[in-house]
C-alpha cells in the first residue's frame, strides 16, 4: 500500500484526447491523435515554446512546440499503446503535426501510421494515450471522442473499453482504450 | 528474529522507477518498467480520483483567469478553497511522503499525534520548498518554466538520497539497538509496558522498575554508553522526554529531507499563478495545497501508529510478547524506507 517520496504525486498533467482510426481499403493504415492539455499546463508551453501570439500560433511557434516539446515523446512510444491483432506496434515517426491554441487551452494534432503488415480483411486493433509512469492522465474526450474515417465496406466497429494497464510503479490500473473489430461482426 | 525481519522486508519487495522530470519535454528515454505494490485502493476509486482532480486542476484555473481579468476576492477565495481539496486528493494518490511516514510509524513507536506532526511538517515544507524554487528560478533568476520544473530532479535526487541515507542511520540504530525507537520526543503511550524481565532489545543495561502505587514505570538508568541516569516518573499516557537527542536530531532531519522532495503540481500552480500576474494568489493557493495535502499524509501518519499499536497489542494479547516483534518492526519500517527511497534515487540520477 506504501506510496513513495516521489516529486510526482501522480498525475500532474491532464489531457483530454480524441482518436480518429483510418483505414485505407481493407485494412487499417493510421491512427489520428488530438489532444488537448490542461489550461494550467497550456500556460507553461505557451509560456516556453510560443512567440505569445494574441491570436492564433503561429507556423514557428507550431514548429518549436513540436522540436522541443512533442518531439520527446517519442522515447515514450508517444504515449501510443497501439496493438493490432493483439500485436504492439512501436511506432517510429508521427506524420501531420499541427498545434492550436483555443481558449486557453494547446492542442496537439497528430498522426501515427500503421505499418503495412496489418492484416487486410479483418482483424482487431485496439488504441490507446497512455502514460505507463502515470505523470500524465490521458482521458478520451466527452462527446465523441472515437471517430472512424473509411473502411465503409470492412464494417468497423470501434467502441471504448476499459483494460487493466501495468504502470512502472504502481501497478496494474484500469484505462480506457479504444477497441475496434473490422471486416467481422463487431 | 533480525536475520528473519530482514528477509521478510526484502521479500516484500517494492517497484522502482518514478519519472522525476516531465516526460512531455525531457530528453531522458524512460526506466525499465516493473510491477509495483498496487493502488491503495481499487482501480475504480483511482480513476475516480483522478477525474475529481482533474475537474479540480480546470476550477483552479478559471479561478486564477477570474483573478487575472477582475482582480475577484470571491475567486481567491474559491481558489484557496479548491487547492485545499486538490492537495487532500492529491496525496491520497501515490507520493508525497506518504511511504517515509507510514514507514517511520512502523518502525518507531510514538503517539498518533506525532503522525500528525510529521505528515504536516512534511507537506507543509514541500509547499514551502515549492514556492522557494519558483520564486529564486522563475522570478529572481527568469528561467523558462519548464526548466524550473525540471530542475525539481536534482532537487528529487538530493532528497531520495538523504532519505537513504537516514534509513541507514534507523537500519543501523534498530539492527544494533543503539538509541531508543520513541521518535518524535516520545512514545510512552498508551499500551507501552516495559517489563523488566525481557530482552530489551539491547539495552543491558536499561532498567525499569514498576511503582505499585500507580502503575507507572519509573526509568532508572540507560544503557552504559549514554553515560546518562534519568530519573523520573513515566506514566502509562504521558510522554516523557525520553528520546535520546540523537533521535530527535534523526526525527528532524528525515522531515525535513521528505520535505524536500518538490511537488511538482504545486511548482505548476505557482508558475501558472506567475503567468496570470497573480504569484501572491499562488502562494496562498500553494498553502492551502500544502494544508490538504498535510491532511491526507497525517492520516497515513496515525493510522500507521494505530496499527503497529494495535499489532502489538494483539500479539501480548495471545501471549506472544509483543516486545520482541519491536526490534522486527524496527527494521523493517527502516528497510522500507531505504529501498523506496534508493530506488527512487536511482530513477532520479537516469533523469539528470
Amino acid at each position: 500500500m506504501l506510496g513513495t517520496t516521489s516529486a510526482s504525486a501522480h498525475p500532474h498533467v491532464f489531457i483530454d484526447y480524441a482518436v480518429t482510426v483510418i483505414f485505407d481499403g481493407q485494412k487499417p493504415s493510421a491512427v489520428h491523435f488530438l489532444w488537448v492539455f490542461d489550461t494550467m499546463y497550456s500556460s507553461m508551453l505557451f509560456r516556453d515554446f510560443t512567440s505569445h501570439p494574441t491570436g492564433q500560433l503561429t507556423a514557428s511557434d507550431v514548429l518549436n512546440l513540436r522540436t522541443k516539446a512533442f518531439e520527446d515523446t517519442a522515447d515514450f512510444n508517444y504515449f501510443t499503446d497501439l496493438a493490432v491483432n493483439g500485436t504492439d506496434i512501436k511506432i517510429k515517426k508521427v506524420t501531420d503535426f499541427n498545434a492550436r491554441i483555443d481558449r486557453g487551452h494547446i492542442s496537439y494534432a497528430f498522426t501515427v501510421p500503421i505499418p503495412d503488415s496489418a492484416p487486410a480483411g479483418s482483424g482487431t486493433l485496439e488504441v490507446a494515450s497512455f502514460d505507463h509512469e502515470f505523470y500524465i492522465s490521458f482521458q478520451l474526450i466527452k462527446g465523441a471522442p472515437i471517430g472512424v474515417k473509411g473502411g465503409d465496406k470492412l464494417g468497423v466497429a470501434c467502441k471504448p473499453k476499459t483494460v487493466t494497464k501495468d504502470t512502472s510503479f504502481f501497478g496494474p490500473i484500469d484505462a480506457i482504450v479504444v477497441a475496434c473489430n473490422y471486416g467481422k461482426a463487431g | 528474529m533480525a536475520v528473519l525481519a530482514v528477509v521478510l522486508a526484502l521479500m516484500a519487495g517494492w517497484a522502482a522507477p518514478v519519472r522525476a522530470g516531465d516526460p512531455l519535454t525531457g530528453r531522458s528515454a524512460p526506466a525499465e518498467t516493473g510491477a509495483g505494490p498496487g493502488l491503495p485502493f481499487g482501480n475504480g476509486a483511482m480513476m475516480r480520483l483522478v477525474d475529481a482532480q482533474r475537474r479540480l486542476n480546470d476550477a483552479i484555473s478559471t479561478a486564477f483567469h477570474d483573478v487575472r481579468d477582475r482582480g475577484s476576492l470571491g475567486a481567491i477565495l474559491l481558489i484557496l478553497g479548491l487547492a485545499f481539496l486538490y492537495g487532500v486528493l492529491h496525496a491520497l494518490g501515490p507520493g508525497h511522503g506518504k511511504a517515509v511516514v507510514a514507514s517511520y510509524f512502523v518502525a518507531n513507536r510514538a503517539r498518533w499525534t506525532h503522525g500528525v506532526v510529521m505528515g504536516s511538517l512534511i507537506s507543509l515544507i514541500q509547499g514551502a520548498g515549492a514556492v522557494v524554487m519558483v520564486g529564486v528560478l522563475a522570478i529572481v533568476l527568469q528561467w523558462r518554466q519548464f526548466d524550473v520544473l525540471d530542475r525539481a530532479t536534482l532537487v528529487e535526487f538530493v532528497s531520495y538520497g538523504l532519505i537513504a541515507v537516514l534509513g541507514l542511520v534507523m537500519f543501523y540504530r534498530a539492527v544494533t539497538g543503539k538509541g531508543h525507537d520513541h521518535g518524535l520526543g516520545g512514545g510512552h503511550d498508551e499500551g507501552h509496558v516495559h517489563g523488566h524481565e525481557h530482552d530489551h532489545h539491547g539495552h543491558a543495561a536499561h532498567v525499569h522498575a514498576r511503582v505499585p502505587d500507580h502503575g507507572a514505570e519509573v526509568v532508572l538508568a540507560r544503557p552504559a554508553e549514554m553515560g546518562t541516569i534519568v530519573l523520573g516518573a513515566s506514566p502509562a499516557r504521558a510522554t516523557p522526554a525520553y528520546a535520546p537527542v540523537s533521535q530527535l536530531k534523526l526525527d528532524a532531519r528525515l522531515i525535513v529531507a521528505a520535505g524536500l522532495t518538490p511537488c511538482a503540481s504545486a511548482i505548476i500552480v505557482l508558475l501558472f499563478a506567475l503567468a496570470n500576474q497573480a504569484f501572491g494568489v499562488g502562494i496562498a493557493a500553494v498553502a492551502a495545497l500544502s494544508i490538504g495535502m498535510a491532511v491526507t499524509v497525517s492520516a497515513i501518519g496515525v493510522l500507521s501508529v494505530l496499527g503497529r499499536h494495535t499489532l502489538l497489542r494483539v500479539l501480548d494479547t495471545v501471549g506472544m510478547q509483543s516486545h520482541r516483534f519491536e526490534q522486527a518492526l524496527a527494521i523493517i519500517g527502516s528497510v522500507l524506507i531505504v529501498a523506496a527511497s534508493a530506488l527512487l534515487m536511482m530513477a532520479a540520477w537516469v533523469r539528470l
